[in-house]
């Protein structure tokens, strides 16, 4: 037992925003963890190297809600750049536990208990993983169509 | 193995904390009882509250070492880890097996088997009476019971989602009365409007084990081969499995409606979230045909 799954991770797993797929997105990604089958799917349609509408379907455990909730409420108007710094320090916190955030990402911290438990990692990850998916492929496909 | 009054007492404890939404505090008293016992029934929290948590894989690790040892296991502890077994209602002196699946006619056909057996069909209270259905083992059921008729009638899953979330959740307040008249419960609202349903399905089926029971895709019941079943059909063929039972058991029953959805579906299988999609795949592929 741990205190993972706490009262504040289960309120944001209901939390969810952006929760309706996009019609006609620029882009879509899908990132399946291999250890526990938790699944997100994302659409993302950016202009000006930023995400302006975003629909996301997540079929993951309480915790992958979780990150998929704290990650929705700031994902319009994110770019690849942000994206980049955010997600190397929340590596880094799932590795040494060390919370060290901007502001606005302050409740990423809430998931630093998943340090101790390696099989829960690739769940809260997912929500990293499709965005920089995302801003991959509108690379390529921003490079192929120049 | 019995439990004594003190694991008894331990474990309403620890779901009264659950059902207060003391999440915390049911899991601190689970993993004491955990050390402290070795009764199945606290490894059977455990798996549900893995599922609670959205930990599939853990609680199916969980209900697979204990299922053995469980006396009577429930249908959510037998699909979660696709046992081959389904809960049955066995009628002895007529030699019959019926499979109920939820919202898929059992109400009309447990009441059938009432008549078969003699007794007033009751309603929806034959729902309750689940001690009277056991496991019954699909791959060896033939040599388990000879010359038993075996019926079992199966839905479109989407039909039946939708059934369930019109006359169950909205209908008869299913979800607020299961909870004590609790509006929300761990921030998921017990009477939902059906969008909110639909996008939060997945997260509904971890926190509402009846959400789950009653949305189980077939194919974790009742595997993927219809042909283990003397008979199986869908709601609209239900006059047939009456004859057919008349035939076997000698029983003239009452003519039997066959049942058309009240309900019709505002949505089909495409407009689904993938994730519903993606539960019932199989049982379009293994059932489709008597949709």
């Amino acid at each position: 037992m741990s205190e993972l799954y706490n009262t504040d991770i289960l309120r944001l797993t209901t939390r969810i925003p952006h929760q309706t797929r996009l019609e006609s997105p620029d882009v879509t990604a899908v990132k399946t963890s291999r250890v526990c089958g938790s699944r997100l799917t994302a659409d993302a349609v950016i202009q000006k190297g930023a995400i302006t509408a975003f629909g996301q379907e997540v079929k993951a455990c309480a915790l992958g809600q979780a990150a998929a909730a704290i990650v929705g409420e700031h994902v319009v108007g994110l770019t690849e750049n942000e994206l980049s710094g955010v997600a190397d320090q929340f590596r880094t916190m799932i590795k040494t536990g060390e919370t060290k955030f901007p502001e606005k990402w302050s409740k990423l911290a809430l998931l630093a208990p998943v340090k101790d438990h390696p099989g829960r990692q690739g769940s809260v990850m997912l929500s990293f993983q499709v965005l920089e998916q995302i801003f991959a492929d509108a690379r390529k496909s921003n490079e192929s169509a120049a | 193995m019995r439990a004594t009054d003190a694991e008894k007492a331990l474990a309403a404890d620890i779901w009264q904390h659950f059902h207060d939404q003391n999440y915390e505090q049911a899991q601190a008293l689970l993993a004491h009882a955990l050390e402290t016992s070795e009764h199945p029934r606290f490894k059977r929290i455990q798996a549900r509250f893995y599922l609670f948590e959205g930990r599939e894989g853990d609680a199916a690790t969980i209900i697979k070492e204990i299922l053995p040892k469980v006396w009577t296991p429930g249908s959510w502890e037998l699909a979660l880890v696709r046992s081959g077994a389904c809960r049955a209602k066995v009628l002895k002196k007529q030699k019959v097996l019926y499979f109920p699946l939820r919202k898929c006619g059992s109400t009309s056909l447990l009441n059938m088997m009432k008549i078969l057996t003699g007794e007033d069909a009751r309603g929806e209270h034959v729902h309750q009476e689940d001690d009277t259905r056991k496991p019954v083992n699909l791959a060896t059921m033939g040599a388990d019971y000879p010359g038993y008729f075996s019926c079992t009638a199966v839905r479109d899953p989407i039909d039946r989602l939708l059934s369930y979330f019109h006359g169950n959740i909205v209908g008869r307040d299913h979800l607020m009365v299961e909870y004590g008249g609790k509006t929300e419960f761990y921030g998921l609202p017990t009477k939902p409007g059906l969008d909110y349903f639909l996008v939060n399905f997945v997260r509904y089926r971890q926190v509402f084990i009846s959400v789950r029971d009653h949305t189980e895709p077939l194919v974790s019941s009742i595997g993927a081969n219809p042909a283990v079943f003397n008979w199986i059909g869908g709601l609209g063929q239900l006059s047939d499995l009456a004859a057919k039972l008349s035939a076997h058991a000698g029983i003239e029953l009452p003519l039997l409606q066959d049942m058309v959805s009240a309900e019709k579906p505002g949505k089909v299988a495409h407009d689904m979230p993938i994730a519903v999609q993606a539960l019932y795949a199989e049982d379009y592929e293994a059932y489709g045909v008597f949709f």
